[in-house]
């Protein structure tokens, strides 16, 4: 029975990318869905040019702008081929949904959406990423809210890079959900560039050597270790997620 | 367990043991510059090499640690005369007032625990030679006789103006007992 996870937040720069990432690197089968304007999951393909893709990009162009003022209409439209693709998953499959998107496309599972996906005997799971942010809380909370009629399984990952949710909030908001944490990372600059062009691909396996020529010995060393802390630091905070994507 | 879940399981641990493996890398780094920073006699040398980025905090402490121990130890001035001390002394109380005041009120419970503890602590302890009587006045008021047996403790709690001992002895029920005997008979009857 084929399960598929959502992995959204209205807000954006929250790091639902880099959780839905946490999760690919768990899983290293699981296709990719890309939900978001312009396609920033590149490094599973590049310079693939034959053969089936693991990252399938569904293009939203529908700014927040016209997203108010249709009332959703001009972002559901887009969902159709969104809707189909997951209709016809066979394998557990990741679906990163992006900033201003998310609301939209869950507001569009209609009841005959749920019934088809409970024919086809696909299950959903939602993982929401929250930080300290007002909106990123509050519409993490609608959206668990929105999701508990057709979801098997919630999962609400809090991201601590703008400071720490007050406990007691976060568990009303998370409400059955299972609660994990990502802690906040400080990076140099060159290892920010780094996971911005790679994302969590291209750590495991890192060496000093690969940047030490480059940047000399002891940042490179500095850089591994981080890297490779930050990508095991994701795939803990997606563990619960990804063991239920996996089962 | 599905394949895939013993793969997400594997990949964990495999994070985890490159994690660990960076960490250690970092860490015997961090000891070998540490290493070689603490052969450099000149401190000078040594703290430019706090700045250093492959030590790691604990090992910046300890190259830190040893500057302290090679730079010479402060040194206390005698004063010169008694009026300078008293100058210093007087000069240090008119900054210092609040501390001192401070002090001294934190001193007063301290000191009155003090004097309650030596006045109600023993001079000296020896043993009884043999089976005694005694009569020991208790501080309610009444007087009772108890025997002691040989080898029991004997704690001498002073002495009075004509030079008589004031024996004590500790009863549950009813506190400390005083008994009041001669240099002698304490003399015949106990060992010290």
């Amino acid at each position: 029975m084929p399960r598929i996870l959502l992995v959204a937040q209205e807000t954006g720069g929250v790091g639902k990318s880099t959780l839905a990432r946490g999760v690919a690197e768990g899983i290293p089968d699981a296709p990719i869905i890309e939900i978001e304007s312009t396609q920033r999951i590149l490094e599973y393909d590049h310079g693939k040019t034959k053969g089936s893709m693991r990252v399938a990009h569904f293009p939203v162009r529908a700014d927040r702008a016209s997203i108010d003022r249709t009332g959703g209409q001009a972002a559901r439209a887009e969902f159709d081929a969104v809707i189909n693709a997951m209709i016809s998953v066979t394998m557990p499959s990741i679906i990163d949904i992006g900033a201003n998107t998310a609301g939209s496309l869950l507001g569009s599972f209609d009841d005959e959406f749920v019934a088809s996906l409970a024919e086809t005997g696909i299950e959903i799971g939602l993982l929401v990423v929250v930080t300290s942010d007002a909106s990123a809380l509050t519409d993490g909370a609608k959206l668990l809210a929105q999701s508990k009629r057709w979801t098997s399984a919630r999962f609400v990952v809090e991201n601590k890079l703008r400071g720490d949710v007050d406990p007691a909030m976060l568990k009303k908001i998370a409400g059955d959900a299972e609660i994990t944490m990502l802690a906040k990372w400080e990076f140099e600059p060159r290892t920010v560039r780094f996971l911005q062009a790679t994302g969590l691909y291209a750590i495991s396996g890192l060496k000093t050597s690969d940047f030490q020529k480059e940047y000399g010995f002891s940042e490179a060393r500095r850089m591994v270790g981080d890297l490779k802390g930050f990508r095991l630091a994701v795939m803990e905070a997606v563990r619960p997620a990804a063991v239920w994507l996996a089962s | 367990m599905s394949k895939r879940l013993a793969t997400l399981k594997a990949r964990l641990f495999e994070a985890k043991a490159e994690v660990d493996a960076s960490k250690r890398e970092l860490r015997e780094a961090s000891a070998r510059k540490l290493a070689k920073l603490s052969a450099k006699s000149d401190p000078a040398a040594r703290l430019a090499g706090l700045k250093d980025p492959a030590l790691t905090p604990y090992d910046r402490d300890r190259l830190e640690q040893t500057i302290v121990d090679l730079l010479p130890r402060r040194q206390f001035n005698i004063p010169r005369s008694l009026a300078d001390t008293m100058n210093a002394g007087l000069r240090h109380a008119r900054y210092h007032w609040r501390g001192l005041g401070l002090l001294g009120l934190l001193l007063i419970p301290v000191m009155v625990l003090g004097v309650v503890a030596a006045s109600h602590t023993g001079q000296s302890m020896g043993t009884f030679n043999n089976n005694y009587e005694f009569s020991w006045a208790f501080s309610n008021g009444h007087n009772e006789v108890i025997p002691v047996p040989a080898g029991s403790a004997v704690v001498v709690a002073g002495r009075l103006p004509n030079g008589d001992f004031r024996l004590r002895y500790w009863k549950a029920s009813d506190g400390y007992g005083v008994a009041v005997i001669s240099p002698e008979t304490l003399a015949r009857i106990t060992k010290f």
